[in-house]
């Protein structure tokens, strides 16, 4: 597996979690959405540390672009956790209103963000990097 | 080595796509003017009203969608494209005014002055996206797909440019033979194959459904190209409308069994809008062979298909990007989609178009003026909605 597919069908697998958790809010179930929520999070979360924390940092080292599409992503990753939490705040309140519409930037920014990984960061992470051994030691730090 | 791709991940100006889809609701709100004048002098005037549309709506809202999209679903950076995109919209917009108006005055000299307008002004910027998506490696299909679209509009463009000669007689060319190869180039080879491609990329992505088969997004494009190709090789041929009508029959039925299947469960009027492009799709693409019998309606269905996606994605793009560039200049809590463009609004604009449309099935041909007059509520709301969302935009930006 290189990282290309790695990290997509992470992004698959968040999108699949998003989609559950909708459903319940719009649902009014509430207990099952914030629990589901939390997953979602985590998962976006851990999939976010495996690209800033190992991904990226290769990236920027064996490129040596610094300054370019990996602030880029970071900075939406940012914009991404800043939606998640007021979206649980949204949750917490039961505010079904306010969650579906964070909820709908969160997707389309992610799906952009997404986008622009699959398409152009993670092919040329495979051309420039040891796929194999990305892939190994982002595993490491659990999964998603 | 900073391959020159990268530059693409920042986000193009929200100017550019804002004017660009604000001038493509103030064309069709134009365009309904120009209907209400025909109806109370009686003349009807077909090909100016069409390109009210078909270049003033359509070719602008999917032009500044290109400049959005190159980037981000290609990889295609366009640099400078704040100039770029004045520029063609100043030309685009400048050249459709002429031409419609020299069409419908039948001045020959008004109309020539908008196709050379139009000539420069596509003729600048589409080959410099061609170049743009050409120079990237390893394309996906979505914008194999833009590239088949952009060359079939340059196509039409200059069969365009021979109607408007034969038009004003300066050439005595086989009209027949130019107007359906300008209209199926125009119709399905430039906008049906874009809408598909940008389909391939944003169903999936925006409903969460499976992806389209394989077979489709790869060939689907360049298939269609081929048979327009043929088409202008044997173009007493049925048999080629027929295929491209399948073709898109077939995209259409597999369009609407993602959306059917898809995972993200909420009601949503924008998926409504897209089975309701997609039935139409089928109604004119079944119908496409047999358009000599009723022209207008053909074009009716086929418009009705493309309006429908271009409201399905406007409202969709419009609140999105004023959320991210907001957020991205860093206004905290900046306002949310649903604070840019209320639901209530879009749910409203979807149901005034639902009237429009059954007004148009319903409603005798004689007193069509009703329809015409609940088409013209659509388009003011849908312009009204559209623009107080991009007034969000600047609200916050002054502050
Ligand atoms: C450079 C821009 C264009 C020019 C100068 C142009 C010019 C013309 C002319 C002169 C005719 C009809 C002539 C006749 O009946 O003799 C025509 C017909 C047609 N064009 Fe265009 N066109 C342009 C762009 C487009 C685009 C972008 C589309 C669609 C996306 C389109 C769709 C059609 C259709 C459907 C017809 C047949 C119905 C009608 O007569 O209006 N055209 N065009
Ligand atoms: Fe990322
Ligand atoms: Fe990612």
């Amino acid at each position: 597996m290189n990282i290309s597919q790695y990290l997509t069908e992470e992004h698959r697998k968040c999108d699949s979690v998003y989609a559950d958790v909708e459903k319940m809010v719009n649902e009014g179930e509430w207990e099952n959405a914030e629990k589901l929520f939390k997953e979602f999070k985590e998962k976006t979360l851990l999939h976010f540390q495996k690209e800033e924390d190992i991904l990226f940092p290769e990236f920027e080292q064996k490129t040596g672009i610094v300054m370019g599409p990996t602030q880029v992503m970071r900075m939406e990753h940012n914009q991404a956790r800043e939606l998640m939490e007021r979206m649980e705040e949204a949750l917490k309140n039961k505010n079904k209103e306010e969650f579906l519409s964070l909820g709908e930037s969160l997707m389309i920014l992610i799906q952009q963000h997404n986008m622009k990984e699959e398409q152009i960061l993670y092919p040329m992470s495979d051309q420039h990097l040891d796929s194999e051994e990305m892939v190994v030691k982002m595993s490491e730090l659990g999964e998603v | 080595m900073i391959p020159g791709g990268l530059q693409l991940l920042y986000l193009p100006p929200f100017s550019i796509i804002a004017r660009f889809f604000i001038t493509a609701l103030a064309f069709a709100n134009l365009g309904m003017l120009l209907l209400f004048y025909q109806y109370f002098t009686g003349n009807f005037n077909l090909t100016p009203t069409v390109h009210l549309y078909t270049l003033g709506f359509m070719a602008s809202t999917m032009i500044g969608a290109l400049f959005q999209m190159l980037p981000v679903v290609a990889g295609a950076v366009i640099e400078n494209a704040h100039k770029k995109a004045t520029i063609v919209h100043i030309g685009l917009t400048a050249g459709t005014i002429f031409l419609t108006y020299g069409l419908y005055k039948f001045s020959s000299g008004l109309a020539f002055t908008g196709l050379v307008i139009l000539l420069f002004t596509l003729f600048y910027i589409v080959p410099l996206m061609l170049f743009k998506l050409f120079k990237v490696k390893d394309l996906k299909d979505a914008p194999r797909g833009f590239i088949y679209a952009l060359i079939s509009f340059l196509i039409g463009i200059i069969f365009a440019s021979l109607l408007v000669l034969n038009f004003f007689g300066v050439l005595h060319l086989n009209h027949g033979y130019l107007f359906n190869l300008h209209m199926s180039f125009m119709l399905y080879g430039w906008t049906a194959v874009l809408v598909a491609s940008v389909s391939f990329q944003v169903i999936e992505m925006f409903f969460v459904t499976s992806p389209y088969p394989k077979f489709i997004t790869k060939y689907l494009p360049a298939f269609v190209f081929s048979l327009l190709i043929l088409k202008t090789l044997l173009p007493e041929i049925f048999l080629i409308d027929f295929a491209i009508g399948l073709v898109f029959t077939l995209y259409a039925i597999y369009t609407i069994t993602r959306l059917t299947s898809r995972k993200r469960k909420i009601k949503d009027p924008l998926i409504n809008l897209w089975y309701l492009s997609m039935a139409f799709l089928i109604l004119s693409s079944l119908f496409f062979p047999f358009r000599d019998k009723n022209l207008l309606l053909f074009l009716i269905l086929f418009g009705i298909f493309v309006l429908s996606v271009i409201m399905a994605m406007m409202y969709r793009i419009i609140p999105f990007l004023v959320w991210m560039h907001l957020s991205t200049q860093g206004v905290q809590k900046a306002p949310t989609m649903f604070e840019v463009i209320k639901p209530k609004f879009i749910w409203w604009n979807f149901y005034i178009y639902l009237i429009s449309i059954l007004s148009l099935i319903f409603i005798p041909l004689k007193i069509y003026f009703i329809s015409l007059i609940v088409f013209t509520l659509n388009f003011v709301f849908f312009f009204v909605n559209i623009t107080r969302g991009v007034f969000v935009y600047i609200r916050y930006r002054k502050k």
